[in-house]
């Protein structure tokens, strides 16, 4: 018997087990898709949100401001990329003063430190290509910038170096109850434990409505986002936020961590869990929304859009984190600010398994979790020394982000190792860049099928049958 | 640091054709840096025949154009590096070059750019609906099958009625592959009109003009598209939707210059070609650098890219002999009028020359006149049959008229 | 009886729309604007060919590379999908040189079958 089976490795899964392995703790993580953070975590913003929107006394503010802190830390602990580059709520007329104090107090309240209202000259100053009709705006210099699906990678990486086993393509269809425990039961076989913490995101209403007579649903919230190229980085180095609105944060313009530009998310409630597409509408109406920030949005420079699915619950207005059962945690609509809130809840729910284990802390946990080596960004002297250790790396394979066989095989081979195209994008970016795959993805493809030694023909975009090319096993 | 006289960045057509005529014209000291393993650049995977004509005077492959140049420049023993990528170009000409032997920098007296082109990927047109597997661009669904002999699926639609679309149409069908239909958003075809005769015709693939695609749709492997007529303002009218099933999806939608390196040199760059500025000697803004092929501008043919590098070729030559700027005794800029979208080159400094102006339109024109001013003085007219976006048109000015730029502050190009 | 056809000439890139018209035994062409689309529409009429272009796998040890070949010269068009058969059929291994012809008279069309690309392993 396990001592815990997480159910879902996106970002919150990744954080609960890498706080469970400081702890003499046997914990599985059960993810359904081929990689980590498959489902809302990839299609997140990358924001580390202030906190200064959360309503006072929830739990998205607490895990909020507690998991903006923690990013530091991290960050440094586990090589995730990251950067306090500020966020602006902006307010366009007198009238909206009065709204943006009361998002200020709540800040205040909430634990956000520095933040300040500025007025025009001082906003316009600091990002010259906002709209002249801005009028004050809100500052938060310790909102961030990361990138998701890294820092959930780091996390899972830090755990799986620390002895917690993941399981990808494992789905779960049944949870029973047994004595000191719970079968879990998956397309895999079935697992048993004491604890299981439910982590399913977008899935979670389902995972707990298998067990629980309080019956969730999530009612996915999807965000439409439109990714512009490096080219674009000029237009605004920090977050730029509008007054937020009953659904959410509203359309942002914010530079992601790798100089990209992201203008979106847009929200809208829909039924369908699987439904990532995009629709013209949307992400116009994306860009005509973002236009109010930043009049001059180059859109000729956009070079993808994709879409993502908030984990919102149909009635719960906060994170619902709960122990059901003695032993059966869940955490439920989990949507924004997640990303930001993980690390707090990884602790949280850390503190309430060991409370009931009472583990032994893990004597030998490594605390610290190296990222690919890149490239691009040494100095001369330190690529060459690379090159000479690992002539990977003096092969290129995307050219539009530098990026070589040496970071693609790294990821192929790391200690939660890609195992899709997605799966080497997300994490070498190859393929990320202005062409989107166009030159890279036969070289991929073949280092793919080397590296995993399977046939090209199976190699997959994202798992299940999303093969690449041809493959006559599929249907 | 390493010197060398001249540079050619990219070993495909442009490059190799550079090389070979700078080492006619007498240049020793050449580096062509190609990327890949092979000289020949996309010419390799373009195994369908019709290159040639001009330069070769015979009908040939992609491959085979690609090894008669790659031919005359081993004769020409001109020094070549495989497997490198030029990673940063400074404006003082320092090319950082990658390797497995590790990173280098070379200084170079005068750079050839030909990097070719890339081709726009699929999200910078915004095509709505799901991200499944079976998406690909048309030239990397051509390495794929050409280069690597792989089954990409087993239904095919192609969006864009480019030559690449066109070809990718035929080449799939002769795989084994049903290609269901060929869809461009606009009223004709960016394509050559003889692509569309044996590329479509021949198989009956049907081409859907002012169609586009609305949705995408396949939550693991693409299933299905629909696609919609569009009005003339190019929106999809709704009633007109219609599914396709289809497990593969090819886009050719257009090809960008690679300019990455010419804005790494400080290059300036042309909004319309997305290429370099160049000057009549295909010089760009820095000096000392200079852009052919398909870096500078798209083309439709690969014997105008050997032509305009050999152009490039000769000009580099010069300036290296006069160890300074091309003789400048004139500094006119061509501006484009009427339905003229784009003109290479952009400036005009040498008048000692003939000159080839490059031009394309932006929509189709039959019947219409291409004049050329000098001011308001016309020098050039001629009445032609039809234009088309698809096909890059040529005015040839003698080194006569071209004389008479002394006192011109405008050269204006126009199609009416 | 007088026959009309239209093509589109594939002889060169600016394709010619070109008018065929069939009197007797006499073919007169229009919309030409050289001498080769003369001839292209009076074969197009006649006897419709086509040069046919793919590639195949070259193999050594484990490895195979992709070597691109084409008909020397065309062949007729209803012949083309039969051709690519043969050629599918080719076994081949080692080194081959741009020109090496691979099948002498592929199905008795007169016209070999060449390599257009080297292969060296």
């Amino acid at each position: 018997m396990k001592d815990v089976v997480i159910i879902g490795g996106g970002i919150v899964g990744c954080a609960i087990a890498m706080e469970l392995s400081k702890y003499k703790v046997n914990t599985v993580v059960l993810e359904k898709n081929a990689e980590v953070g498959m489902e809302a975590t990839k299609a997140n913003s990358g924001i580390v949100h202030a906190g200064f929107d959360c309503a006072l006394g929830s739990l998205k503010a607490r895990f909020n401001v507690r998991g903006n802190q923690l990013f530091d830390q991290l960050a440094k602990d586990l090589s995730i990329p990251f950067r306090k580059n500020g966020a602006f709520v902006l307010a366009f007329s007198e009238n909206d003063e009065n709204r943006l104090q009361e998002i200020f107090d709540r800040g205040v309240a909430n634990g956000v430190p520095h933040l300040e209202i500025l007025k025009k000259e001082q906003i316009l100053k600091m990002e010259p290509y906002l709209s002249q009709e801005v009028a004050y705006a809100l500052h938060a210099p310790t909102s961030g910038i990361t990138f998701g699906y890294e820092a959930t990678l780091a996390f899972g990486e830090l755990a799986a170096l620390n002895g917690v086993d993941f399981h990808f393509e494992t789905k779960v269809c049944g949870i029973a109850k047994i004595e000191n425990g719970y079968e879990v039961k998956t397309n895999n076989g079935s697992f048993t434990s004491r604890v299981v913490i439910n982590a399913a995101g977008t899935y979670s209403d389902e995972i707990s409505n298998l067990i629980n007579e309080k019956k969730y649903k999530i009612r996915p919230r999807k965000g439409e986002y439109l990714l512009l190229d490096t080219t674009a980085k000029y237009i605004v180095d920090k977050t730029v936020f509008q007054l937020p609105s009953k659904m959410g944060k509203g359309i942002l313009v914010a530079p992601t961590f790798h100089d990209n530009i992201l203008v979106g998310p847009s929200a809208n409630d829909i039924e369908d869990k699987e439904d990532k597409s995009t629709d013209i509408e949307t992400l116009q109406n994306n860009i005509k929304t973002a236009r109010i920030s930043i009049p001059e949005i180059p859109v000729h420079m956009v070079i993808t859009s994709f879409s993502g699915l908030r984990a919102t619950e149909a009635t719960a207005s906060d994170f619902v984190v709960e122990e059901t059962h003695p032993g059966f945690i869940n955490t439920v609509g989990i949507n924004s600010p997640g990303l930001t809130a993980a690390p707090a809840i990884g602790e949280y729910i850390r503190d309430i398994v060991t409370e009931r284990l009472q583990p032994d802390p893990n004597p030998d946990f490594i605390k610290n979790r190296e990222g690919i080596k890149f490239l691009k960004g040494l100095s001369l002297d330190e690529q060459n020394a690379l090159i000479k250790t690992n002539s990977k790396y003096g092969n290129i394979v995307c050219r539009c982000e530098s990026i070589t066989e040496g970071e693609v095989s790294a990821a192929i081979n790391r200690p939660i190792g890609a195992k899709t195209m997605d799966g080497v994008k997300f994490r070498s970016r190859a393929g990320t860049g202005r062409c989107q795959g166009g030159f890279c993805t036969l070289k991929v493809l073949e280092i793919l099928s080397k590296e995993l030694e399977i046939d090209v023909s199976r190699i997959t975009k994202f798992g299940k049958n999303s093969f690449i090319l041809k493959y006559e096993g599929s249907q | 640091m390493k010197k060398i006289d001249l540079i050619i960045i990219g070993g495909g057509p442009a490059g190799l054709s550079a090389a070979i005529k700078a080492r006619e014209e007498g240049i020793q000291d050449i580096l062509v840096v190609e990327r890949n393993k092979i000289l020949g650049g996309i010419l390799n995977q373009c195994i369908h025949n019709g290159f040639g004509l001009h330069v070769f005077k015979e009908e040939l492959t992609g491959p085979e154009y690609a090894h008669k140049l790659i031919e005359r420049a081993k004769e020409l023993q001109i020094p070549f590096l495989l497997e490198t990528m030029v990673l940063d170009i400074t404006p003082q000409k320092q090319v950082k070059l990658l390797s497995t032997n590790g990173v280098e920098t070379i200084e170079a007296r005068a750079i050839i750019l030909a990097m070719g082109c890339r081709e726009r990927p699929r999200g910078a047109i915004n095509i709505p609906g799901d991200r499944p597997s079976g998406i690909f661009s048309a030239g990397t669904a051509q390495e794929l099958v050409n280069m690597r002999g792989l089954k990409i699926g087993k239904t095919a639609v192609i969006v864009g009625s480019g030559d690449i679309g066109l070809i990718m149409a035929r080449r799939l069908t002769l795989e084994g592959m049903d290609v269901k239909a060929v869809v461009e958003l606009m009223p004709f075809s960016g394509g050559l009109r003889r692509n569309i005769a044996q590329c479509l015709d021949d198989f009956n693939i049907p081409l859907h003009l002012s169609h586009t695609v609305t949705k995408i749709v396949g939550k693991e492997r693409l299933e299905s598209i629909i696609i919609a007529a569009v009005d003339e303002n190019r929106n999809p009218i709704p009633e007109t939707e219609r599914l396709i099933e289809c497990d593969t999806l090819l886009f050719s939608v257009g090809l960008i210059p690679e300019s990455e390196l010419a804005k790494a040199a400080g290059v300036a760059l042309d909004k319309r070609t997305n290429g370099a500025i160049v000057d009549n000697n295909l010089q760009t803004t820095v000096e000392g650098i200079f852009s052919c092929g398909n870096t500078l501008h798209v083309h439709d043919l690969v014997d105008d890219v050997t032509f305009e590098a050999y152009e490039a070729a000769v000009s580099a030559k010069k300036y290296l002999q006069n160890n300074t700027k091309s003789p400048t005794t004139v500094n006119v800029p061509v501006v484009v009028s009427g339905g003229v979208r784009y003109a290479v080159p952009q400036n005009i400094t040498d008048i000692s020359q003939e000159l080839k102006l490059k031009f394309r339109v932006g929509a189709i024109y039959e019947g219409a006149n291409v004049n050329v001013f000098f001011d308001n003085e016309q020098v050039y007219s001629k009445t032609k049959k039809i234009l088309t976006p698809g096909e890059m048109e040529i005015v040839t000015l003698s080194a006569d008229i071209i004389a008479k730029l002394q006192n011109v502050k405008e050269i204006r190009i126009d199609v009416k | 009886m007088t026959i009309r056809q239209e093509f589109i000439c594939i002889a060169c890139p600016i394709g010619c729309s070109l008018i065929a018209t069939k009197e007797g035994g006499n073919i007169s062409v229009a919309g030409n604007r050289c001498r080769i689309g003369i001839q292209y529409a009076i074969k197009e009429m006649t006897d419709p060919r086509r040069v046919l272009t793919t590639s195949v796998r070259v193999y050594n040890g484990g490895n195979y590379k992709m070597m691109s070949v084409k008909t020397a010269e065309d062949i007729p068009k209803d012949k083309m999908l039969p051709c690519l058969k043969e050629i599918k059929k080719l076994d081949l291994q080692g080194c081959y040189n741009v020109g090496d012809i691979l099948i002498e008279d592929v199905l008795c069309t007169g016209v070999n079958v060449v390599a257009t690309r080297g292969v060296v392993l």
